[in-house]
C-alpha cells in the first residue's frame, strides 16, 4: 500500500487544503473499544489485526482503535498483555463501531512475556515511537520495592534514561533534567508534587492505577509545558460487571476500595482510599512528647465512567490527598494535591475520535511556627484549570492525523503569612501570579511503505502572564555583580508598574516542532530518529538539594524567560527469536536555554522579587542508553545502562561577570555518568517466583570543602567550586520472593540485601561536642530492609 | 486476574542512618578571616574595641584556627579620627585591640587592614537596636522540639514601626558566650522584622536550645544588623548546620563585606559591622 498518495492526502488534510479524500477502493472501518470481559474496563495498547491484511491497529489510551479493511469476512486477532489472545470472525458490509472483549488470564510470568506485546514500544522495530518508557502494572508489582509499597515511578527508574534522585524521593530525573521539568498527569490533570511523607511514597495508589507511560523525548505534539518528560498516569475505571469492595487493616496503613457497575449498567465507578496511621499509636503513648505529635497521610482516588452507546463515554475522575505533620506545639506542616478531570470521548462516524477534557488541579501547603513569641502560619498554593480538545482523524490504516488545542489558566499564590494566637505578626500576602497558556497542536502519523514511518507535527504554545500585579524596575537590572565583594548584589528598585486584573504583563509564544522517523532495516530491526522542541513557562523555585513540600512555582515574567529545550535522538531497535529477545540503543543530545540557578546564598523564602536571586543560562545534556530484554523462558528480565552527562552554564549579566562557577559548564544537580540496572524474574516452582534488582550508578555531584575557618564562635566551611566533586558510587541488590495462589499473594522482600551504606548526601559540620573540629557526615536512607506483605483478591 | 489487591507490610524496618566518613579534599588558598565589630555599649566609657584576625586552615585540621599575626589594623571614623588596633599581648590570641574608640549612632567606620603585603577594607555605619524590654526565664519540659528540660532565657522587645530592623542576639552565661550548631539558628538568633514591623514581641527565646541553671548570671545582648549583615548571618547559620544535607540549601561560600583591594580574587572571609548594644542581665531563679 502506498503511500506517497496517502501521505500527501494526510498532509493536505492537516494543512486544511483538501477536504474530500479520493478513495481508491471501497474501505470499511472497523472501530471500537477493546475491553476486559471480566470488568468491562478498557484495554490500552491492545493490538488488532486481520488475517491477510498488512495493517495492525493499536488501541489508544482510551482503549479505542480504528482498522480499515476491505468489505467481506475477516479473522480479527486481538492481543494484549495479561489477556488471552482472541480470534473473532467479523463480516463487514458497512463501517461499524463495537466492543471487543478479551478474557483476562491469571498472572504468570512466562505468559506475560510471550503473549503480551512489549511494555516499551520504543523498542518495537515496527513503531515510529521512540524515547518512551512504559511498564505494565503486572511487571511493576513484581519488581522489588522498599517496604513492599508498589510504586510505578520507582519502577520506571529501572529503565534507561530515567534516574532516581535519591532513595527517599519520588522525584526523578529524565535524561539529566530536573524534577520540575517532568509533566505529571493523572487522568490528564496536572500533579504538581507527587510526594507523600517528604517523598518516601508517591501519590499513586497501586490499587487505583492502571497504566503509566513516560515520554523522555520525541514527545507527541499534544503534550507541552514541561521541558524533559511527560508522565501519563491513568486511573482504573472500575469493574463494570459486578460490585467488589472491601477494607483492610494493616500495620502502617489501612485501605479501602469499592468498585462496581453503575445502575442499569450504564458505566462503572471506582473509589480507593488509604491512610497511614502510625500517629494513632503515638496518641496511645503516655509520654506527652510523643502523643502530641502527628504524622500521617491519606488519599482518595475516585473515578466514574458513563458509557454513551458503543461510541462514546463520559468520565469523571478525582484525586485528593493530604499529608499532616506536627511536632508538639512547635511546628506543623500540611500539604496535598487535588485534581479533577471531566472528559467526554466520542467517536464520530468511524474516522474521528474526539476527546474534550476539562481538568482542575491544585497543590497547596501550610506551615505553622508556634511557641516562638511571634507565632505565624505560612500558606501557599498553585493551581489551575485546563480545557483541552484532542481529535484523532483516521485517514487510512497507518495514516492518521491528530489535532487539537488547550487553554490553561494558572493561579499561583506564592505565600501568605498570618498571625496565630496572640502574635505581633502582621498579615502579609505575596502577590498572586496569574497566567493564561493557550496551545494548538497538529501532527500526522503515516506509514510510507512497510519500511518507513513518520510522525511529524507542531505545537504552537504560549503563555500570557496576567495582572493584577506590581512589576518592579531596577536601575541596571535586578542584579549586579560587585567585583570587589565577589558576589551578586540586588539593585535598588527604580520604579514599578501596576497592572490591572487581566492586563498582560508579558507574553511569549513559539512553535515547537516534533518529529519521529522509523526506517526498517529488516522485519525485526529498525533505525529511528526523533526531534522535539519543548518550552516551559513555570519554574520550580527550590533552593534545596531535594524537592520538599515547600515548592514555589514562578511563571515567566519581565525578567524570567521561558526555558527551551531542543532534543535530538537517534535509535536502533532489534528483536530476535520471535520477539523473545529485544535490544535497543538510543543516543540523545539536548540543548537547553534559559535554565535557572540561584546566586550563592540566595534567599528565596517568601520573596516577592525572585528575579534578584536567580540567573538564567544554558544547559546541555547528552548520553547513550542501552537496553536488552529477555522476554521468555524460565529466566526473564532486562539490563539497562545509561552513559550520560548533564551540564549547566550560567555566565552572569555583564560580559565580565563570573556567573556561577566562573561562567564555565558545571554538572547539573542530577548528572549521573553511569547508571546500570539489572532486573530478573525466575520462577522457582509452580507458586514461587524470585525477582531481583541490581542497581549501580555514579554518585551525584556534590560540592566539597577546600578549607575551614571560625566566625562568631562557629566553625565554617569554605567550599570549592559548585558540584565539582561526587558522592561515592551507589549500588544495591534487592530480592523479592513471591508466592502466588489463585486468590492471594505473599511477598517477602529484602531491600539492599548486602546492606550497602549508600550516600544520599555528605554534609560538613562542626563536631557536636568539639567546637574545634569539623566532620563529614554521610547520610544513608535505607540499610537492609526486610518486608513481608500479603495481598488477596476477591 | 486479581482486580483488587491488599498489601499489608508486616515487618518494615527502617535502617537509615548517618555516619562520619573521611574524605580526601583538596585544600584551597589560605584566606584572611575578619571578625570585626565596633560596639557602642551602655555606660561604656573605656571604648575598648576588639577585632579578631585569623586565617583559613585545612578542612580536616583540628584545634584553634591560626591567628593572622603581623597585621596593621586601623579604624577611621567619619570625623577624621583614627584608631590603631594593637595585637593582643597573649601569644596565639587572634585579637587586635584598641581603647578610646567610643562610637556614636549613625557614625561611619572604615576598617583598613594591611596583612602580608595586601590591603583589606570594609566600611559600616553604626546602627541602633531598640531597647530590650525585659529578660526572664521559663522552665520547659524536655520534648522533641525543645531539647532537654530546664530554664530558657526569654525576652520581650518592641519593634519600632515604619523602619526596617534586623536583629542579632547573643547569650552570655556567667560571662561566657554560648552558641551551638543548630538548624534553627538562622530563624532565632537573627531576625528580620518584615512580618511583625512595629509589633510587641513577647516571650521570645532566641536561644531555646540552651538550658541555663538556677544561680547563673545570664545576659542577652540585642544588636542591630544592616540588611547585608542580616543576609551574611543568615547564610552563615544556614551553612554551618549541615550544608550539603538532603533538604538543606546547596553548599556555598559565605561571603562578607571585607574587600581585598590589592588582589580581589584573594577575597577574605568574615564580616565587619558597627552596632549599639541593648542588653539585660538577670540571675536564673530556683525552680
Amino acid at each position: 500500500m502506498c503511500s506517497l498518495g496517502s501521505f500527501l492526502r494526510g498532509s493536505a488534510v492537516l494543512l486544511g487544503i483538501a477536504s474530500t479524500p479520493v478513495a481508491a477502493q471501497p474501505v470499511i472501518r472497523l472501530s471500537g473499544y477493546v475491553r476486559s470481559s471480566a470488568s468491562g474496563e478498557v484495554i490500552r495498547y491492545a493490538r488488532i489485526s486481520a488475517d491477510g491484511q498488512p495493517s495492525v491497529a493499536e488501541s489508544n489510551q482510551d482503549g479505542f482503535f480504528v482498522l480499515a479493511l476491505p468489505p467481506g469476512s475477516h479473522q480479527i486477532r486481538i492481543r494484549a498483555v495479561g489477556f488471552a489472545p482472541k480470534v473473532e470472525q467479523v463480516t463487514l458490509t458497512a463501517s461499524v463501531i463495537r466492543d471487543f472483549l478479551l478474557d483476562p488470564r491469571p498472572l504468570q510470568l512466562e505468559e506475560i512475556t510471550v503473549a503480551g506485546r512489549r511494555d516499551t514500544s520504543d523498542v518495537d522495530p515496527a513503531s515510529a515511537e521512540m524515547s518512551t518508557a512504559r511498564l505494565e502494572m503486572t511487571t511493576v508489582r513484581l519488581v522489588p520495592v522498599v517496604l513492599g509499597e508498589v510504586d510505578p515511578i520507582r519502577a520506571l527508574t529501572l529503565l534507561p534514561g530515567v534516574t532516581t534522585i535519591s532513595d527517599y524521593s519520588t522525584g526523578f530525573s529524565v535524561r539529566g533534567g530536573t524534577t520540575d521539568q517532568n509533566l505529571i498527569l493523572l487522568d490528564e490533570s496536572t500533579i504538581y508534587n507527587p510526594a507523600h511523607v517528604f517523598g518516601f511514597f508517591s501519590v499513586f495508589n497501586g490499587d487505583a492505577i492502571d497504566d503509566v507511560k513516560l515520554y523522555k523525548g520525541a514527545i507527541p505534539a499534544r503534550y507541552g509545558g514541561r521541558l524533559s518528560s511527560v508522565l501519563d498516569v491513568r486511573q482504573r475505571e472500575g469493574n463494570a460487571k459486578r460490585f467488589e469492595g472491601g477494607a483492610t487493616i494493616g500495620l502502617l496503613a489501612s485501605r479501602m476500595s469499592l468498585e462496581g457497575p453503575l445502575p442499569d449498567r450504564i458505566g462503572s465507578y471506582l473509589v480507593a482510599a488509604r491512610r497511614t496511621y502510625a500517629d494513632l499509636f503515638l496518641k496511645l503513648s503516655s509520654d506527652p512528647d510523643l502523643n502530641q505529635n502527628v504524622a500521617y497521610f491519606y488519599d482518595v482516588n475516585a473515578k466514574t465512567n458513563v458509557r454513551l452507546g458503543a461510541s462514546g463515554a463520559v468520565m469523571v475522575s478525582g484525586y485528593f490527598g493530604r499529608d499532616r505533620f506536627k511536632v508538639a506545639e512547635r511546628f506543623a506542616a500540611s500539604w496535598g494535591n487535588q485534581a479533577g478531570t471531566l472528559r467526554w470521548n466520542q467517536a464520530f462516524g468511524s474516522r474521528l475520535f474526539s476527546k474534550l477534557t476539562a481538568t482542575v488541579s491544585d497543590y497547596d501547603y501550610g506551615l505553622e511556627f508556634l511557641g516562638i513569641g511571634r507565632d505565624l502560619s505560612w500558606t501557599a498554593r498553585i493551581g489551575g484549570y485546563d480545557l483541552k480538545l484532542d481529535q484523532t482523524y483516521h485517514v487510512a490504516n497507518g495514516n492518521r492525523i491528530e489535532f487539537g488545542g488547550a487553554l490553561t489558566r494558572h493561579n499561583i499564590r506564592p505565600g501568605s503569612i498570618r498571625p496565630v494566637g496572640d502574635s505581633p505578626v502582621r498579615p502579609l500576602d505575596l502577590q498572586p501570579r496569574y497566567g493564561l497558556a493557550p496551545a494548538l497542536h497538529a501532527s500526522h502519523e503515516i506509514e510510507l511503505g512497510p519500511a518507513v514511518s513518520l510522525r511529524y507535527g507542531v505545537r504552537y504554545a504560549g503563555f500570557r502572564r496576567l495582572g493584577a500585579g506590581t512589576i518592579y524596575r531596577y536601575a541596571g537590572g535586578p542584579l549586579r555583580y560587585d567585583a570587589s565583594l565577589g558576589r551578586y548584589q540586588k539593585n535598588p528598585v527604580a520604579d514599578s508598574t501596576e497592572y490591572r486584573p487581566g492586563e498582560t504583563i508579558v507574553s511569549r509564544f513559539g512553535l515547537e516542532p516534533r518529529l519521529s522517523l522509523r526506517v526498517g532495516l529488516a522485519k525485526t530491526a529498525s533505525l529511528k530518529a526523533g526531534y522535539s522542541r519543548t518550552r516551559q513557562f513555570l519554574h520550580l523555585v527550590s533552593n534545596t538539594n531535594s524537592p520538599t513540600p515547600v515548592d514555589i512555582w514562578e511563571p515567566i515574567g519581565r525578567y524570567l524567560e521561558p526555558q527551551l529545550s531542543d532534543q535530538l535522538a537517534l535509535g536502533f531497535a532489534k528483536t530476535w527469536d520471535d520477539e523473545r529477545y529485544e535490544f535497543s540503543a538510543e543516543a540523545y543530545y539536548k540543548r537547553l536555554a534559559n535554565v535557572t540557578d540561584f546566586i550563592d546564598g540566595a534567599d528565596i523564602a517568601l520573596n516577592d522579587r525572585l528575579e534578584t536571586e536567580m540567573l538564567q543560562g544554558t544547559g546541555r545534556s547528552y548520553g547513550l542508553e542501552l537496553y536488552a530484554r529477555k522476554r521468555a523462558g524460565r529466566l526473564t528480565g532486562w539490563v539497562s545502562y545509561t552513559l550520560g552527562r548533564a551540564e549547566r552554564r550560567l555566565r552572569g549579566i555583564a560580559p565580565d561577570d563570573p556567573g556561577i562557577n566562573g561562567g564555565r559548564y558545571y554538572p547539573s544537580p542530577y548528572d549521573k555518568t553511569h547508571d546500570l540496572s539489572v532486573v530478573g524474574f525466575h520462577p522457582l516452582s509452580r507458586t514461587w517466583t524470585v525477582a531481583g534488582t541490581f542497581v549501580a550508578a555514579s554518585g551525584l555531584p556534590a560540592t566539597f570543602p577546600e578549607s575551614r575557618y571560625r566566625y562568631n564562635g562557629l566553625l565554617v566551611v569554605e567550599y570549592g567550586p559548585r558540584n565539582a566533586a561526587r558522592l561515592p558510587t551507589y549500588h544495591r541488590l534487592d530480592l523479592t520472593f513471591t508466592r502466588t495462589t489463585n486468590r492471594s499473594q505473599w511477598q517477602f522482600g529484602l531491600f539492599n540485601l548486602y546492606n550497602r551504606f549508600n550516600a544520599q548526601s555528605i554534609a560538613f559540620q562542626q563536631v557536636e561536642n568539639n567546637p574545634l573540629a569539623l566532620e563529614a557526615v554521610q547520610t544513608s536512607i535505607f540499610g537492609i530492609v526486610p518486608s513481608v506483605s500479603f495481598s488477596f483478591a476477591f | 486476574m486479581p482486580t483488587m489487591r491488599r498489601w499489608i507490610p508486616l515487618l518494615p524496618v527502617l535502617a537509615g542512618c548517618t555516619r562520619v566518613v573521611s574524605l580526601e579534599v583538596d585544600s584551597g588558598p589560605t584566606r584572611l578571616v575578619v571578625e570585626g565589630r565596633i560596639e557602642l555599649r551602655p555606660g561604656d566609657g573605656g571604648g575598648r574595641q576588639t577585632i579578631l584576625l585569623t586565617t583559613t586552615d585545612r578542612f580536616d585540621a583540628i584545634g584553634p584556627l591560626p591567628p593572622a599575626t603581623g597585621a596593621t589594623v586601623v579604624v577611621q571614623d567619619d570625623q577624621g579620627r583614627q584608631f590603631v588596633f594593637s595585637p593582643s599581648p597573649i601569644a596565639g590570641n587572634p585579637a587586635y585591640i584598641t581603647t578610646g574608640l567610643t562610637p556614636r549612632v549613625g557614625g561611619r567606620y572604615l576598617l583598613t587592614i594591611d596583612y602580608q603585603g595586601e590591603r583589606y577594607r570594609a566600611e559600616h555605619q553604626l546602627l541602633a537596636p531598640p531597647p530590650l524590654d525585659s529578660l526572664y526565664f521559663r522552665y520547659e519540659d524536655a520534648g522533641l522540639a525543645q531539647g532537654d528540660s530546664g530554664f530558657r532565657a526569654v525576652i520581650d522587645y518592641t519593634d519600632p514601626a515604619g523602619v526596617k530592623n534586623y536583629y542579632l542576639w547573643e547569650l552570655l552565661v556567667d560571662g561566657e558566650r554560648r552558641i551551638a550548631v543548630d538548624p534553627g539558628n538562622r530563624f532565632r538568633i537573627i531576625s528580620d522584622d518584615r512580618f511583625y514591623d512595629g509589633g510587641e514581641v513577647k516571650g521570645y527565646q532566641p536561644y531555646d536550645e540552651e538550658v541555663v541553671e538556677p544561680g547563673q548570671v545570664v545576659t542577652i545582648r540585642q544588636l542591630a544588623l544592616s540588611e547585608a549583615g542580616f543576609r551574611y548571618h543568615f547564610v552563615l547559620f544556614e551553612q554551618t548546620t549541615g550544608g550539603g544535607g538532603p533538604f538543606s540549601t546547596p553548599p556555598t561560600s559565605v561571603r562578607g563585606n571585607v574587600v581585598n583591594l590589592t588582589d580581589p580574587a584573594r577575597y577574605p572571609l568574615g564580616f565587619f559591622f558597627a552596632t549599639q548594644v541593648a542588653e539585660r542581665s538577670a540571675v536564673v531563679p530556683a525552680r
